[in-house]
């Protein structure tokens, strides 16, 4: 706009300038000059009075921002003569906004920082207390051990009792680790198109003992061709948790399928049982660390299995989703983007 | 941080005795960078609490704030270039324009607004939603995802304070559904954008941080 104004006063002058010169030319009394010459000067006051109204204009102007940029940095938005500016069709109201939008992402990447503090002192506590269990179980028996009146069968039945809990331990350590390199991007992902039946056939591997051991049937439907942009070990991994989910929650004879399909941006790698399915409230909480629904405390495990696979899959652009109807088996989408 | 407050607020159609209530008392706050999803079936009220958030209709009594303006107090030339800088919208039927390349429909808000789209960002965003390709091309050219994601480029390219979806998947097949709220969920992630949108549809409801549940106008539940 500002532009314009200036290149249409500079044409505008050289333009008149040209024609006073021709005029001069033409005309060849005085007193005809004299009028040339007064038009002229009056033509220059013109041009000198449009120079100074913009310049104001120009300086009040910055004057507005540098004024509001202030209030915005002091957090000021409520202070009246900026609200005026909201929401204008003006080059003020415009710039404001862009200023407000910058102070915006910046705070926001200081209480990003922030939330990531409280995660970790969370992730620490709840840390400390699957810790404690097993170890005060394990410092319990120890003693009981150390007791004289302990007979030979109790002494190799609390021996057994603290080798579970040291498994226990080991274990917890093993996915603790695991999950923290995820989140800390301490691991790298690597990224390349790779083939899902072969992520597959890693997955599978590692729970196939399990399977026969429940005679769960296992099929799996996937086109050796089709692919998605993911890191080979880690979607295993996470695909592997959710499978090893399903053969624990799927009562024998059961069945599990697995079936692969490729949509417009993600390929789906769908998981389903027959087990005990999940409640429809509980689609999101199944996903949070140390987890268990009360209804299987019975069963081993962490509560760690699916929060590891969601990170593992989140990281690599693709997200999980659940359906289920409870009693009849749930049923896990797992998406990977196709490319990048 | 909330980005989004209304405090009871109230839509009555029609006088007594056959006032209808299509809200009637919602308080509530929406946090920056969430992704929050409204649940309820048809006739809950859940369509005409987007409308009010959005500045698209005015309530009969309470308040909406977003980023610390009123939409209250607002003249209707404030409102709209209030609903140009600070919403964006996506709506069931996509609201592409049909004569306009996808190029031209997704930078269509910002030059609305008399400026020029952010290069780098623009580039950005039609990556992560897989449109390169499809940019010269008008909308009836495209599939109903493609036509969804160029409407989610769009709705993205203002750098909104918050994106209200109203039923983004309402005219698409289950599969594509998936893809597509995925795909915001991670546009909103990715670029920390606020999204709040409507379905009437709880598998699609999942993959948001937070449900809320109305019902009669009312909030049934809110769960995060």
């Amino acid at each position: 706009m500002r532009v314009y104004q200036y290149t249409s006063m500079i044409s505008g002058g050289l333009l008149s300038a040209a024609g006073c010169i021709f005029l001069w030319t033409q005309i060849p009394e005085n007193q005809g000059r004299m009028i040339l010459l007064v038009i002229l000067f009056l033509f220059f006051l013109l041009n000198i009075g449009h120079y100074l109204y913009f310049r104001r204009r120009f300086v009040r102007f910055s004057e507005e921002i540098l004024w509001n940029a202030g209030r915005i940095m002091r957090k000021e938005k409520e202070h009246a003569p900026y609200r005026e500016h909201n929401n204008k069709e003006t080059l003020t109201s415009k710039v404001i906004m862009e200023l407000e939008k910058m102070e915006d992402i910046l705070r926001n990447r200081v209480s990003e920082s922030e939330q990531e503090k409280e995660k970790l002192q969370k992730t620490i506590s709840e840390i400390a207390h699957q810790v404690k269990t097993p170890l005060s179980n394990i410092s319990m028996y120890h003693d009981m051990l150390s007791d004289s009146d302990t007979t030979k069968d109790e002494a190799e039945k609390f021996r057994k009792i603290i080798r579970q809990q040291l498994e226990k331990l080991e274990f917890l350590i093993d996915s603790l680790i695991k999950s923290s390199r995820l989140e800390s991007d301490m691991i790298k992902l690597n990224m390349e198109n790779n083939n899902i039946f072969h992520v597959l056939e890693i997955a599978v591997n590692d729970i196939l003992h399990k399977a026969d051991r429940k005679k769960i049937e296992l099929s799996i439907r996937c086109d050796s061709d089709i692919t998605a942009d993911c890191d080979v070990k880690w979607t295993a991994e996470a695909i592997g948790n959710i499978l090893d989910n399903a053969v624990k929650y799927t009562p024998e004879k059961g069945n599990i399928y697995i079936d692969v399909s490729q949509g417009e941006m993600y390929t789906e790698i769908r998981i389903q049982d027959t087990g005990r399915g999940i409640a429809s409230g509980h689609y999101n909480d199944i996903f949070k660390r140390f987890y268990r629904e009360k209804s299987v405390s019975k069963e081993e495990g962490l509560g760690l299995g699916l929060y590891i696979a969601r990170n593992i899959i989140t990281l690599q652009g693709g997200y999980i989703m659940v359906h289920s109807v409870p009693g009849r088996g749930a049923c896990f989408s797992v998406y990977i983007p196709q490319r990048r | 941080m909330d980005i989004l407050q209304t405090k009871n607020l109230t839509k009555y159609y029609g006088e007594e005795p056959l006032l209808v209530k299509a809200l009637d008392g919602i308080t509530l706050q929406i946090e920056q960078g969430s992704f929050t999803a409204i649940v309820g079936t048809s006739g809950s009220g859940k369509s005409t609490l987007l409308h009010m958030l959005g500045g698209l209709d005015t309530p009969t009594g309470g308040s909406v704030t977003v980023d610390g303006q009123s939409l209250d107090g607002m003249s209707r030339s404030e409102l709209t270039i209030f609903r140009r800088r600070k919403i964006g919208f996506i709506f069931q039927n996509y609201n592409l324009m049909t004569n306009l390349t996808i190029y031209d429909n997704i930078v269509l808000p910002v030059e609305l607004d008399g400026r020029c789209a952010d290069k780098q960002y623009f580039d950005d965003i039609v990556t992560v939603l897989g449109l390169e390709d499809k940019l010269d091309r008008k909308p009836n050219k495209l599939s109903g995802g493609q036509q969804q994601r160029a409407a989610i480029a769009r709705a993205l390219i203002t750098k909104p304070a918050i994106i209200l979806a109203d039923e983004p998947t309402g005219n698409l097949d289950s599969r594509t559904s998936r893809e597509v709220v995925g795909l915001l969920q991670a546009t909103g992630k990715k670029f920390h954008q606020t999204i709040v949108m409507i379905t009437h549809n709880d598998e699609i409801a999942q993959i948001a941080d937070r449900t809320i549940r109305i019902e009669d106008g009312r909030i049934a539940e809110s769960r995060w």
